[in-house]
């Protein structure tokens, strides 16, 4: 009996200390530091640091060429070795040269589309993790970094299209009006790429172990999306289950291969006709809504040591 | 009632209730990781800042003084407590953060878009900001090229090139040479007159004793001593000179088993 009413009179004084002080910060005007910002005024403030992200993506790129003795080529020499690499794999000795009309345009789309979403994961992964210091010593939210790495991709996408647009007229690809499709293909594939470095990004900030594996998974979805070849149509000779060829084509990665290509080689029509621009539509909003509520919700805790 | 309240609202800057952190420290087996322990950096401590104060924080290496700072600036979660401001404080570390592979130009430009600036004040500010950070001959060098002073020197020019509010400084003063010591001891004074409140920590006591109204002394994350500034650092003095001379009759009478 005492001892419940001691009890009692400590929770009441425990209350009242805990509530003076906060009643007292809010009677004096102060605001609680640390709490996570409305979903909205995250975004905004990610908005207000848009000259930030530009300085950053820039810079970023900059001292990327300065590490290089061939600097900005490297944007040119990337996609185009690993073409080479893939032609002579794939094309020549596997034979996937004659399952399209034209393999070399086919392959120049597929590589340089899929960069986007590769090159936008992987250094979106990293961003968050390898920057630590950047969080506690400046005043900005952790979303910056994976979007400021996302800008970056896109960029070296932009300084690359030069090279795609050659290889396609010099394969005799016909520049044709359904090319005006292309540009808003590619900012189909910006929302999924950032959601996508938003998503890897949280995850390893606190699972630094994918950093490894990253770079292989890509590439076998690369693989499995049709980067190379026409995956589906060997994987239909081979009499799995409906549900394996309605994943292969419907992933995101295929999903926005097949547009590219459906806007850019004349010859080639993708598996899924007019459906995979609505599936690109349906997956940039999913991957960008979950990416920014996920990263959202780890804010705060990507700072810590 | 509510005259007093009324002062408050002009006066309190900021209020930390019952602030507590702890570190997840993850101990590894040979082979697999084993559980994470908990390792508790400030525990329960209360403070309250008004306007115009500046106040030192000092303790032992370890006693939690910068996790105090970063908790403040909220860089850290809190296990228990709360931390409330007038407007959101600005933490200025000190080390080889920002953006070590770009150039030190860069990274001023980077500082002060972060910190607000809009890129054409920037651009009118950048020969002033470099010209007080007195690195200016390593300016398009990368920053993982300076020495810890040099890059502090520079964060320390960014930083106290905007005005805040609250501002927290972790050891901002102790670097450098005589020279740019004196030249930011100048700038903390101005930013002292300009911002509400500041907060410094530091282990060099004379910075503190000539820049602070009002000193906090940190033991093992709770609060030892909270005061004018040379009461406070009399007794941590005196304090230190005692644990010092305990350790020395320590080591005579425990033999020197336990050295390595």
């Amino acid at each position: 009996m005492l001892s419940s009413r001691a009890d009692e009179n400590a929770a009441q004084d425990w209350e009242h200390t805990m509530m003076s002080a906060e009643q007292r910060a809010h009677n004096s005007g102060l605001v609680r530091i640390g709490d996570r910002q409305s979903l909205i005024n995250y975004l905004r403030a990610l908005w207000q640091r848009r000259e930030f992200i530009r300085a950053y993506a820039r810079a970023k790129t900059q001292a990327g060429y300065r590490t290089r003795r061939l600097g900005p080529l490297w944007e040119i020499l990337d996609p185009l070795t690993t073409m080479a690499t893939y032609w002579v794999l794939f094309g020549l000795l596997l034979g996937a040269r004659t399952s399209v009309p034209n393999y070399l345009g086919y392959l120049a789309v597929g590589v340089f589309t899929f960069a986007i979403i590769r090159r936008s994961a992987q250094s979106g992964a990293r961003s968050v993790s390898a920057n630590r210091g950047l969080l506690t010593s400046l005043p900005i939210p952790a979303v910056i970094l994976p979007t400021a790495a996302v800008v970056q991709q896109v960029r070296a996408f932009i300084v690359s299209l030069p090279i795609l647009v050659i290889v396609l007229v010099s394969t005799d690809e016909p520049v044709t009006w359904s090319w005006l499709l292309a540009p808003l293909a590619v900012l189909l594939i910006i929302p999924f790429g950032w959601g996508t470095a938003l998503l890897l990004a949280r995850w390893m900030s606190h699972t630094p172990d994918i950093g490894g594996v990253l770079p292989l998974v890509l590439r076998l979805w690369g693989l499995a999306s049709g980067v190379m070849f026409p995956i589906t149509e060997r994987i239909s000779q081979l009499d799995l289950p409906a549900w394996v060829e309605y994943v292969l084509v419907y992933n995101p990665g295929a999903v926005y291969l097949a547009v590219m290509r459906d806007a850019l080689l004349a010859g080639y029509t993708p598996p899924g006709g007019i459906a995979n621009w609505v599936a690109a539509a349906v997956w940039s909003l999913i991957a960008a809504i979950a990416g920014v509520v996920v990263f959202w919700r780890g804010e705060g805790t990507y700072g810590r040591d | 009632m509510d005259a007093t309240e009324s002062v408050e609202k002009s006066t309190l800057r900021m209020l930390l209730d019952d602030v507590t952190v702890s570190y997840r420290v993850h101990s590894h087996g040979r082979f697999v990781p084993r559980r994470a322990q908990q390792v508790e950096a400030v525990r329960g401590v209360s403070l309250e800042i008004s306007a115009g104060e500046s106040v030192g924080i000092i303790g032992r290496n370890g006693a939690g003084k910068s996790t105090l700072l970063r908790a403040m600036a909220g860089l850290v979660q809190l296990d228990r407590g709360a931390v409330y401001a007038s407007s959101p404080p600005v933490l200025l570390g000190v080390g080889k953060t920002l953006v070590p592979r770009l150039s030190g130009r860069e990274n001023i430009e980077l500082g002060c878009l972060a910190l607000g600036m809009t890129r054409a004040a920037v651009r009118e500010h950048i020969d002033e900001i470099i010209d007080f950070s007195g690195v200016a001959d390593h300016i398009e060098l990368p920053l993982s090229t300076y020495s810890s002073g040099m890059a502090a020197r520079l964060k320390f020019a960014i930083a106290s090139s905007v005005d805040h509010e609250i501002l927290l400084l972790d050891e901002a003063l102790a670097t450098g040479d005589l020279d740019f010591k004196e030249r930011s001891m100048d700038r903390m004074q101005q930013l002292r007159d300009r911002a509400e409140a500041v907060v410094l920590v530091s282990h060099s006591m004379s910075a503190i004793r000539g820049s602070c109204t009002r000193v906090v002394w940190i033991e093992k994350g709770r609060i030892e001593g909270d005061g004018k500034p040379d009461d406070v650092i009399d007794a941590y003095s005196a304090e230190s000179r005692r644990r010092r001379l305990d350790r020395r009759q320590g080591h005579r009478g425990s033999d020197r088993r336990s050295d390595p």
